[in-house]
């Protein structure tokens, strides 16, 4: 029991007359890294809200180590969508990043040398090292994404969900920020959740592989996974992705 | 003109206002609930009706107004959040109706009236300084000790909440200083005119500067020199000053963006 981080007990989510999640049932270890996929609209952003504790699930349980998500809040880091913020705000990425300490620094107090030593080490984990006094609104998309990311590292988080962090990054940015992720996973033994489109390189560094569409379709090793993803799109795939090195072995 | 007591009075409580005004009204124009905020003035309006019909100070049933429907936006916004716009508006309107039905039981008061609607700085008893000084730190260290969780949440109102900041306080608290604000503002500009003094001075603030400390700390001197010079022409030119210290301001307001358009294209 103990080595579980995420348990979703047949959860359901519906508006009204629509279902987005249904009957969800989800056991995710600790040390986990799994990289969750499926087509727009199949309720992966829902998912992780829940797992949040930012959207009650109409029926069934969640536990997050072990607890509710809204008492386990602090050990995760989260990795929006980047379309929904406010962009004009004035603000530099290192208050951005900071945002990230704000648990640590505790309701009515500043932010301590060692908030500010979490923050500098996060920017610098994500390369963002020279644009630490840039106002966010003057970042490109791929830039805001970096500070996003640092802002959940600097959670310091045992659980981090990121929410398809890597679009509109180049190459070696993508490269680096699934290294980091690889890492952190691995040292520090961080549980991963990753939401990406990216079929070609999230499930080469993911271990296990979940298909959500409103349900999970799918949740095991990654080559099972890529097994039933081929079959389901046939020759096509080989067309709309250039696969991932592990079918060689 | 500062010899007499009331311009003197009038001049405090201009400057008293500018504080809590620059603050509250820089957060509201980067959180973009300028809506909010007038649904919370408008509101008022029915607890300075059933003040005129209690015949107690009109400023405390204002307070009192302001902040229930405070804690009915903060509601509001956490239960039912599509129609949370269209309620604001339904909020806003039943404040005004209220206040004109205990208003017309109250016969007798209907000048006291106009100038809660439409502001009368030139007659602030030492009384309203007071109130006004107390509201005034109440604003400012609220501001000060919660700055870190306003302005996450003001930012990112998701991530916010995501890591454990309690949002829905904070967005309670954060309305309930709006509500101290509007009141503060009330005397100066009246209810009508509320919603532009907490929105042209940060504009101004915003075309001039990128930071936000820098922001908010202009925003209050942009505050204090648009109220005491609009006050200073509706004295010169005997004109209401409410809508003198408006107009004043969108005239400061219109020469900054023209001074700062052109000076963008001489920078292109």
């Amino acid at each position: 029991m103990d080595d579980v981080a995420i348990r979703l007990d047949d959860v359901w989510v519906r508006y009204g007359e629509v279902t987005i999640l249904e009957s969800i049932d989800l056991t995710i270890r600790r040390r986990d890294f799994l990289c969750l996929m499926g087509p727009n609209g199949g309720g992966k952003t829902t998912l992780l809200k829940v797992i949040l504790g930012l959207i009650k699930p109409t029926h069934g349980r969640v536990s997050v180590l072990g607890d509710r998500p809204e008492r386990k809040r602090r050990f995760i880091g989260y990795v929006p969508q980047i379309s929904r913020f406010n962009y004009d705000f004035p603000i530099t990425v290192l208050d951005v990043v900071l945002m990230g300490r704000i648990r640590h620094a505790g309701l009515l107090r500043r932010y301590s040398a060692e908030d500010r030593e979490s923050a500098y080490r996060a920017i610098e984990a994500v390369d963002m090292l020279n644009y630490i006094d840039k106002k966010v609104s003057d970042l490109s998309g791929g830039e805001i994404r970096r500070v996003l990311i640092a802002r959940a590292l600097a959670v310091n988080p045992e659980i981090l969900l990121l929410d398809e962090p890597m679009v509109s990054l180049d190459k070696s940015t993508k490269t680096k920020i699934y290294e980091l992720l690889k890492d952190l996973n691995e040292d520090r033994k961080v549980t991963i959740i990753l939401v990406s489109h990216d079929i070609s390189a999230a499930p080469t560094y993911a271990e296990k592989i979940a298909i959500l569409n409103r349900r999970i379709l799918y949740y095991g090793s990654k080559e099972d996974g890529w097994r039933l993803l081929e079959e389901a799109y046939g020759d096509h795939m080989n067309l709309a992705v250039k696969l991932p090195d592990y079918r060689s072995d | 003109m500062l010899q007499y007591e009331f311009i003197r009075n009038a001049v405090i409580a201009g400057l008293l206002a500018s504080i809590a005004c620059g603050i509250i009204g820089t957060f509201i124009v980067m959180k973009r609930i300028v809506f909010v905020s007038g649904g919370i003035s408008h509101a008022a309006f029915g607890g300075v009706g059933l003040s005129l019909l209690l015949r107690t100070d009109p400023l405390l049933g204002a307070l009192l107004f302001a902040f229930l429907s405070s804690i009915g936006i903060s509601v509001m916004h956490r239960r039912v959040r599509v129609t949370e716009d269209a309620a604001i508006g339904i909020l806003w309107v039943t404040g005004m109706a209220l206040g004109v039905i205990f208003i017309s039981f109250s016969s007798g008061y209907t000048s006291d009236v106009f100038s809660y609607l439409f502001g009368s700085i030139i007659a602030v008893p030492r009384s309203d300084l007071i109130l006004m000084s107390i509201l005034d730190i109440i604003i400012v260290s609220a501001a000060y000790l919660l700055y870190k969780e306003i302005v996450a949440f003001s930012f990112d109102e998701e991530f916010t909440a995501a890591i454990g900041v309690p949002v829905e306080s904070i967005y309670l608290i954060f309305l309930s200083l709006v509500a101290l604000t509007v009141v503060l503002l009330m005397k100066i500009v009246g209810i009508i005119l509320v919603i532009a003094m907490l929105t042209i001075p940060p504009t101004i603030s915003i075309q001039l500067n990128h930071n936000l400390k820098r922001i908010i700390i202009l925003s209050v001197l942009i505050a204090a020199s648009l109220i005491t010079c609009g006050l200073w022409l509706s004295i010169l030119l005997d004109l209401p000053s409410g809508a003198t210290i408006i107009l004043v301001s969108v005239a400061a307001l219109t020469a900054s963006s023209i001074i700062r358009r052109y000076a963008e294209a001489r920078m292109a």
